[in-house]
């Protein structure tokens, strides 16, 4: 069983919810694709090729001042379950991690990860460096992975064409190989049937959106990966300030679509608020997409000031800890445990209830007497 | 409208730049707006590698083999992915079409990897001197344009 806790917030730092509009934007990530030049891309190398780029890039990370505490796991080492949860911390991708337990990972898949810092070794470029910050932050996430890709690459030879920028094996990230990716938390739109017309023009504008779990995945509990689509042909400052020209609108017109619905259907709004809250608060069986889902609603009610029990940091973890992995980790009990969903209800009552002790002690006694 | 910068083609684009705080009116004709790396089609294709395996096609069988790593047309058709950062210098020319298609470019303009970025290829620095050139000739900046078609005389 791997150990995440012997990294700073187990590499999950953004789930503080301090970053700026933290309660719209879970997450900004920025990562940069890399290849080191003298070897294939992953698909058509061998074990011994990527054992080999995996020592280079370690001894190099070692070098560096922001990995050079990291903590390395070997995908292809590790059992289902801690591949399933870096998995599902968003530190490996599907691809890397196979966390299917019927799937193998390839020799030499590996992940680093120091503080809000990650590096993807032999996924389908054999670089993926990454930063993850909380909230909307594209330059603070971009300016952590320029300077730890500067650092990284002083000490590798990266693929590097003069016309065509940073080499990777598939033509839609070369360039600057940079994909930035804010996680975003759409739930009005969803409910004003606006989100497929927005989504609609994110692609015209040469945004794209992704699902919970990144490429492939589906949208679970209203939350949208907004990134760019192009890497080529603009600097990555102007890909940036794109994005976040675009993100901006979005969470215009999602602040837009949740004064609608207060003006129009206030009663119905807040029913669906508060259902979703006292499902969560007492419900005894949940799978974990009633439960994304039913976050969505509370963290809705709370962005809007109707609820002000819970805190963004216990929200945000049980967004990752409600997970499949995460639960049955803890629970030290198989993936399949029909007691799953019973497990899952019992947490999230037990963090929800502790919100609600937490608030009403900081709101101190209640002057009239309350207790009967 | 006749094109600035060949004085021959009709122009089709308008390319409007704003230097020193004024903003320059530049009319140009497909053909030189694609050697200055400005895309005149910006639409993305919905399937852009269709157009990519097929101009592969016409690649002969012999230069249709990446020296770095033998990747062959079948290859990118199963996988989508190149072999080896050599497969782009050996498809470059079906590649550039892939990549407008994909990105609406072909340049890199991004940053470099330490100890290369002051090193700009030849022919960046030419479509960049050309520009330059284009610019200040519309704003009659004789002296400066003369300088410039100095320098890429010497680049030439």
């Amino acid at each position: 069983m791997i150990d995440l806790s012997l990294i700073r917030d187990g590499g999950i730092g953004w789930l503080d919810a301090s970053g700026p509009e933290s309660t719209m934007v879970l997450s900004t990530r920025v990562r940069v694709a890399r290849n080191l030049a003298d070897h294939p891309f992953t698909g058509r190398n061998t074990s011994d090729d990527r054992l080999r780029i995996l020592g280079s890039v370690l001894q190099a990370a070692s070098e560096t001042s922001t990995l050079n505490e990291a903590l390395h796991f070997r995908m292809d080492r590790l059992d289902p379950i801690d591949r399933l949860v870096l998995f599902e911390r968003h530190l490996a991708s599907r691809e890397l991690s196979c966390p299917e337990p019927e799937r193998t990972p390839r020799v030499g898949a590996a992940v680093l990860a120091q503080d809000h810092y990650g590096v993807m070794v032999n996924e389908e470029d054999h670089l993926r460096v990454q930063a993850v910050f909380s909230g909307f932050d594209p330059a603070g996430a971009h300016a952590a992975v320029a300077a730890l890709d500067s650092e990284l690459g002083q000490r590798l030879a990266f693929a590097f064409h003069p016309e065509f920028g940073y080499l990777t094996a598939c033509p839609t990230n070369v360039g600057t190989g940079l994909r930035a990716s804010v996680l975003i938390h759409l739930p009005g739109l969803v409910l004003t049937k606006e989100i497929t017309r927005v989504l609609q023009g994110l692609n015209q504008v040469g945004l794209t959106y992704r699902g919970w779990y990144g490429e492939g995945s589906e949208v679970i509990g209203n939350f949208f990966q907004l990134s760019n689509q192009t890497t080529l042909g603009q600097t990555e400052a102007e890909l940036l300030d794109h994005l976040g020209k675009i993100v901006r609108k979005v969470m215009g017109y999602e602040e837009e679509a949740r004064a609608v619905l207060r003006r129009d259907a206030p009663h119905v709004l807040e029913d669906k608020v508060w259902r979703a809250y006292g499902l969560l608060r007492y419900a005894r069986a949940l799978s974990f997409e009633e439960v994304m889902n039913l976050l969505s609603g509370v963290r809705l009610g709370v962005g809007i000031g109707l609820i002000s029990d819970v805190g963004m940091y216990s929200l945000n973890r049980l967004l990752v800890f409600a997970q499949p992995g995460h639960l049955a980790a803890a629970s030290g009990v198989a993936m399949e445990d029909p007691g799953l969903p019973s497990r899952r209800a019992a947490f999230v009552r037990r963090t929800l209830e502790r919100e609600a002790d937490r608030t009403e002690r900081a709101r101190g006694p209640d002057p009239e007497g309350g207790d009967v | 409208m006749q094109c600035m910068r060949c004085k021959q083609r009709e122009s089709v684009i308008q390319l409007h730049q704003i230097v020193n705080d004024e903003q320059v009116v530049v009319h140009l004709c497909q053909q030189c707006a694609l050697d200055q790396g400005i895309e005149v089609e910006t639409t993305f294709d919905s399937n852009p590698l269709s157009g990519f395996l097929s101009s592969l096609e016409q690649v002969s069988p012999e230069t249709g083999k990446c020296p770095g790593c033998l990747a062959t047309i079948d290859d990118y058709r199963i996988t989508s992915r190149l072999g080896c950062p050599k497969c782009y210098t050996t498809f470059a020319g079906p590649l550039r079409d892939l990549l407008r298609r994909v990105h609406g470019a072909t340049r890199h303009t991004g940053s470099r990897p330490p100890g290369r970025a002051g090193e700009m290829d030849r022919t960046s620095q030419l479509a960049d001197l050309r520009a330059q050139l284009e610019v200040a000739v519309a704003q009659e900046q004789f002296e400066r344009a003369a300088e410039l078609r100095d320098q890429l005389r010497d680049l030439e």
